[in-house]
């Protein structure tokens, strides 16, 4: 496995971590943990914070999840997959960011922690997708 | 690898790029939208939003009357508001979501609606809203047709709230006879509960809407005196009143 392969698979873990954590806190019903005065209760309690009913939280679980399938999935087809299921997390992490600032008027730190990982995901997989040899189509 | 097949795979790769940027890029514009909409596809008029997000907001939550939750919750959370109030919208999106999911859901608090009508008294609109949603709420469909109704809900220096208007939110709201609706809503019946939840809202000194009385359900109810909408601000008086009831 190559290096960029674990960074992605660390970065990914890091962020089921934190997806997995608000999800848990928002059906148990308990309040994140927040370093700043309520944003992260105010942004989680927020219409924003479901996507046609579903948590987005959990909306990134399944995301993180499938970046780490994805990188056992041999050839372009997981190299791409990879890259989508990063670039979507990375676009939706940017406007979800957009709406903490300008709507929301509250930061969540865990919510910014995920979408910093989102970008690093994104440009690994990115990078990964030109860069990795295709061992079956090239041999 | 001869440079001739690395450049094939590189530019293979580019393409491969642009075309999984262009799905992402797309599936990210669709989230968008269902975001901004809370999922509100389907609306007949095309303009109401939300219905998704506040069907399964409600889904499984028994309700009757202006009560939502366990009829036989230990707690009883009251909200004085109006539908036309922007501020009271604001704690619909913010606060009132977690506050539904952490103790209507579970059981342990119910939530009482008691409909002012006074912002823009000179168009009688908020009057028209608060009619219509009492007639829901005859059919049991309050909360889900309140709900709706700030998330559509526009500047408070509009009047808006036409039958059209009124019809395309009700319409959204499954179960809900919006016909009936419609025959019920200016009886004398629904304008006796307009005055006594007005009457209500006077006797406990509140000022404006958005206000809050939490309490022993049966028992006497005390103000909340809130200084933000966030659900957190609202835990506190919650939690001291489900300690109190021994719940």
């Amino acid at each position: 496995m190559r290096r960029l392969d674990v960074a992605i698979g660390v970065i990914a873990l890091a962020g089921l971590g934190i997806a997995a954590y608000l999800t848990y806190i928002h059906y148990a019903g308990i309040q994140p943990l927040c370093l700043a005065s309520g944003g992260c209760e105010k942004v989680q309690s927020s219409h924003w914070s479901k996507l046609a009913g579903v948590p987005v939280a959990t909306i990134g679980l399944v995301g993180y999840v499938a970046v780490l399938a994805l990188l056992f999935v041999p050839g372009e087809t997981g190299l791409a997959g990879t890259a989508l299921v990063a670039l979507v997390g990375f676009g939706f992490s940017a406007y979800l960011t957009f709406v903490e600032l300008f709507r929301i008027h509250a930061v969540c730190q865990w919510c910014v922690a995920s979408a910093v990982l989102m970008t690093l995901l994104a440009v690994l997989s990115v990078v990964r997708l030109l860069t990795t040899e295709d061992t079956r189509a090239y041999a | 690898m001869s440079r001739r097949v690395e450049e094939t795979r590189a530019n293979r790769r580019l393409k491969l790029l642009g075309a999984v940027v262009a799905a992402a890029a797309a599936v990210v514009v669709i989230a968008i939208v269902a975001s901004t909409t809370g999922g509100g596809g389907g609306s007949k008029s095309g303009k109401i939003t939300g219905a998704s997000e506040v069907n399964a907001r409600f889904a499984g939550i028994p309700q009757s009357g202006l009560t939502l939750g366990n009829p036989n919750a230990p707690v009883t959370f009251v909200e004085f508001a109006d539908l036309k109030c922007p501020v009271c919208r604001e704690y619909t999106l913010s606060g009132f979501p977690t506050l539904v999911d952490r103790y209507v859901r579970t059981g342990k608090v119910k939530m009482v609606l008691e409909l002012q009508h006074f912002v823009g008294d000179q168009n009688s609109d908020s009057e028209h809203a608060a009619r219509m949603a009492l007639a829901a709420a005859r059919q049991n469909k309050l909360w889900q047709f309140a709900d709706l109704f700030y998330i559509n809900q526009k500047s408070e220096q509009d009047t808006y709230v036409n039958d059209v208007f009124l019809r395309n939110i009700a319409s959204q709201v499954p179960g809900l006879d919006v016909t009936k609706a419609f025959g019920a809503r200016n009886s004398p019946a629904i304008t006796g509960e307009l005055q006594q939840a007005s009457a209500q809202f006077n006797t406990a000194g509140f000022q404006g809407t958005p206000s809050f009385a939490v309490g022993k359900s049966g028992g006497t109810l005390t103000p909340i005196d809130w200084n933000s909408l966030d659900a957190s601000e609202f835990s506190g008086p919650i939690d001291k009143a489900l300690g109190s009831s021994g719940a």
